[in-house]
């Protein structure tokens, strides 16, 4: 069917179309807006965040406390009602770390960085370690809060930990993620209708390429800001954290030392860091070192600086060990080793954390300890990505051992963890999971007397263990073999 | 003209009429050839992620993807039957992962194991006839008693769409007009970690309100392949 329209009316058409997209664009892109009606005045930092000029984190101190009440419409309860089902899920699919006194020791800290008064409508606060190698935060709209074990694992002291929750208690209280996920859905609302237009407008003749255009811009748009919250409810989030730390008996300094260490990068990897990528982490750790005040307004002494750190690393020791084994599972093999020397460093006489080490050494394989030259470049990076998509993780394996770098490489980490699991047994015979990762080493090394009797030592010592019935066929494929 | 509206109405009433795409299956060679003969088996706890899709934007539907992953264990379980395996899922309950945290850690562990490795399996699907994957031994961790010979990961992927969207649907061609689910079932050694069976098939309509009507059909075809247990 053809249908002729005239040009006056095409025109007008196109007009009516580019007024409606950037009314509804203009709604959909500004941060704070959106169906979480606020009947109380913005309050002073958040002002200061506007007119985007830094300021100290002390003038902070007076803004006002209490949050403003909410009207909740049915998109907000039926996300609160997905939080809460998530909060089961997690637990229900083990991705939740249980731990008593790891728990009541985030509790603590967590309660701590959570502002006086009662919680805001809707919200219990709940602070839990979700299993996670990598190094990551995340609240949801109901109170809870998760911080990963790679998180626990590689910050350095409590007042870091503080910053961290402060910063997820933020997003909460100030009802991010409703104003984020408003914002998500206009934009995606926009775009299907600009699609249409843009569909059924050659059948009309003369629009097509204007009305795609503008559909193209909206996805551009969406995409950018889609990339978790935008940079604005970031530096409104930090804001607050670092008035929380000078408020409490926490540095303010930490947050931004905290932020330093998730630039870490072993794995040279493509995923994106905390909060997004690399650039965006050096941006905040920017902002903040401006907004932090030029001298220290409450001095800490060096003890107790030491006993925060000695703390935090006492209570988080076990969760670090779990995170590398976590590590080991993703096969991330040099985050897990420098995660294991960090371990050993703090506390050299401890067995377990030997033996960690020893795993990622065993388990490191044909990789070299460090990346370096064309690795950490983005095409390297690239490269290493297909190579590991490309094929199962023992092909890939196997095609690194048949180069000679690889089986140099293999030869010198074999010696390293043999030299670390003999530590561990010093230590503590009755450390099983040496015994088991020492036997599968002498497996794969040939030396299958010594492989046997580390493997029965092993069934002695854990004979419940759930690998009971693995162990128990290795060690019958070995005695095959005598 | 008249040729191509017809050609292209004729096109729509054919996907409207077809309810679900052709089924592929792969047989590891020690399974083709019959050097296992698997009796018993553990069904792993599916992993399904159902998303409603209107016209506002994504939303997840976690209770209607947790039915429809409880339905999908039943159905493979009875199918699994019809070939006179014995399949159960009883050790992943919920009542049975409370008892020992560490089993739950291992569950999570593997099913993560299995999910790095599954883009890559449904990408060279062919490959598991040449025995090329496996998740290692360390998946007999989930068998600590030794009583199955297989272990069976489901996997399913899907959007169920709101009126509102399936009516954007008819004015967008190519953006879709039904809800649709994508499912994969893998069969592995229970001591090996070989991944020994592999289907994948897709069907689209009410499987979110009547799961057993929709999917108890193509399970079974998935596995039409897949040997039955013969006795020792």
């Amino acid at each position: 069917m053809k249908l002729r329209r005239s040009a006056h009316a095409n025109r007008a058409r196109v007009l009516i179309l580019s007024i409606c997209y950037t009314f509804v664009m203009h709604t959909a892109a500004l941060p704070g807006r959106g169906v979480v009606n606020r009947t109380a005045p913005a309050k002073p930092f958040a002002q200061a965040r506007l007119n985007n000029a830094p300021s100290s984190a002390l003038a902070l101190v007076q803004a006002d406390e209490k949050t403003a009440p909410v009207t909740f419409n049915s998109d907000d309860l039926a996300l609160l009602e997905q939080a809460a089902l998530f909060d089961q899920q997690l637990e229900k699919k083990g991705l939740v770390y249980n731990d008593e006194r790891l728990n009541a020791y985030l509790e603590e800290v967590g309660q701590k960085a959570v502002p006086a008064g009662p919680p805001p409508e809707r919200v219990r606060w709940r602070f839990r370690v979700l299993r996670d190698p990598f190094a990551n935060a995340l609240a949801l709209p109901n109170g809870s809060v998760y911080v990963t074990t790679g998180l626990l694992a590689l910050l350095m002291n409590e007042s870091q930990l503080a910053g961290v929750l402060a910063h997820e208690i933020a997003h909460v209280r100030e009802r991010h993620i409703f104003t984020q996920y408003r914002s998500k859905q206009k934009k995606e609302l926009v775009i299907k209708l600009l699609n249409v237009a843009a569909t059924w407008s050659s059948a009309f003749g003369g629009v097509g390429s204007a009305i795609s255009l503008l559909a193209d811009t909206a996805q551009a748009v969406l995409v950018v800001t889609m990339s978790g919250y935008s940079s604005e409810l970031e530096r409104e989030a930090d804001t607050f954290a670092l008035r929380r730390l000078s408020e409490t008996n926490y540095e303010p300094k930490e947050l931004v030392s905290g932020l330093r260490l998730l630039t870490l990068d072993y794995e040279a990897e493509l995923v994106p860091l905390y909060y997004g990528d690399p650039v965006k982490l050096r941006d905040r750790i920017n902002y903040l070192n401006r907004l932090l005040p030029a001298g220290s307004t409450k001095p800490v002494s060096k003890e107790a600086r030491a006993i925060n750190r000695l703390r935090y690393l006492t209570m988080t020791e076990g969760v670090a060990r779990h995170n590398v084994r976590l590590n080991l599972n993703e096969e991330r093999f040099r985050t897990a080793l420098a995660l294991s020397q960090k371990l050993v460093n703090f506390n050299p006489a401890s067995s377990e954390n030997i033996f960690c080490l020893a795993e990622s050494y065993r388990l490191l394989g044909p990789r070299p300890i460090e990346l370096s030259g064309e690795a950490l470049t983005l095409k390297g990076r690239k490269r290493s990505r297909k190579q590991k998509q490309g094929a199962p993780p023992d092909e890939v394996e196997g095609q690194m051992m048949s180069t000679p770098e690889g089986e140099a490489a293999w030869k010198t980490n074999q010696a390293n963890a043999e030299e670390q699991y003999r530590k561990a047994l010093e230590l503590d015979r009755k450390n099983a999971g040496a015994h088991r990762g020492f036997g599968y080493l002498l497996e794969k090394t040939q030396r299958y007397q010594e492989a046997l009797e580390h493997y029965r030592e092993y069934l002695k010592l854990a004979p419940d263990e759930l690998d009971r019935t693995l162990i128990r066929r290795r060690i019958e494929n070995l005695e095959k073999r005598r | 003209m008249k040729a191509r509206n017809f050609s292209l109405l004729l096109l729509i009433l054919l996907s409207a009429v077809a309810q679900s795409s052709p089924r592929a299956q792969y047989l590891h060679p020690r399974l083709r050839s019959r050097e296992v003969n698997l009796r018993t088996a553990l069904i792993l706890p599916p992993v399904v992620s159902i998303q409603r899709e209107g016209m506002k934007g994504a939303t997840s539907m976690i209770r209607e993807s947790e039915e429809v992953g409880a339905g999908l264990s039943e159905i493979v379980s009875a199918a699994l039957r019809e070939k006179q395996i014995s399949a159960t899922s009883e050790p992943f309950s919920a009542a049975a992962l409370s008892e020992t945290g560490e089993l739950k850690y291992v569950l999570a562990d593997i099913q993560k194991r299995y999910d790095r490795l599954e883009p890559l399996l449904l990408k060279k699907a062919k490959d598991v006839g040449n025995g090329r994957f496996s998740l290692g031994d360390e998946v007999a961790k989930l068998d600590a008693n030794d009583s199955a010979d297989a272990l069976v990961f489901i996997r399913a992927s899907g959007t169920k769409l709101t009126t509102g969207k399936k009516l954007y649907g008819i004015f967008v061609p190519g953006s879709g007009l039904w809800s649709r689910l994508s499912v994969s079932l893998a069969i592995v050694d229970s001591k090996t970690g070989d991944i020994l069976f592999l289907a994948k098939f897709k069907v689209k309509g009410k499987f979110v309100e009547q799961p057993q009507q929709v999917l108890a059909q193509s399970v079974r075809k998935a596995l039409q392949e897949f040997p039955a247990a013969t006795l020792p």
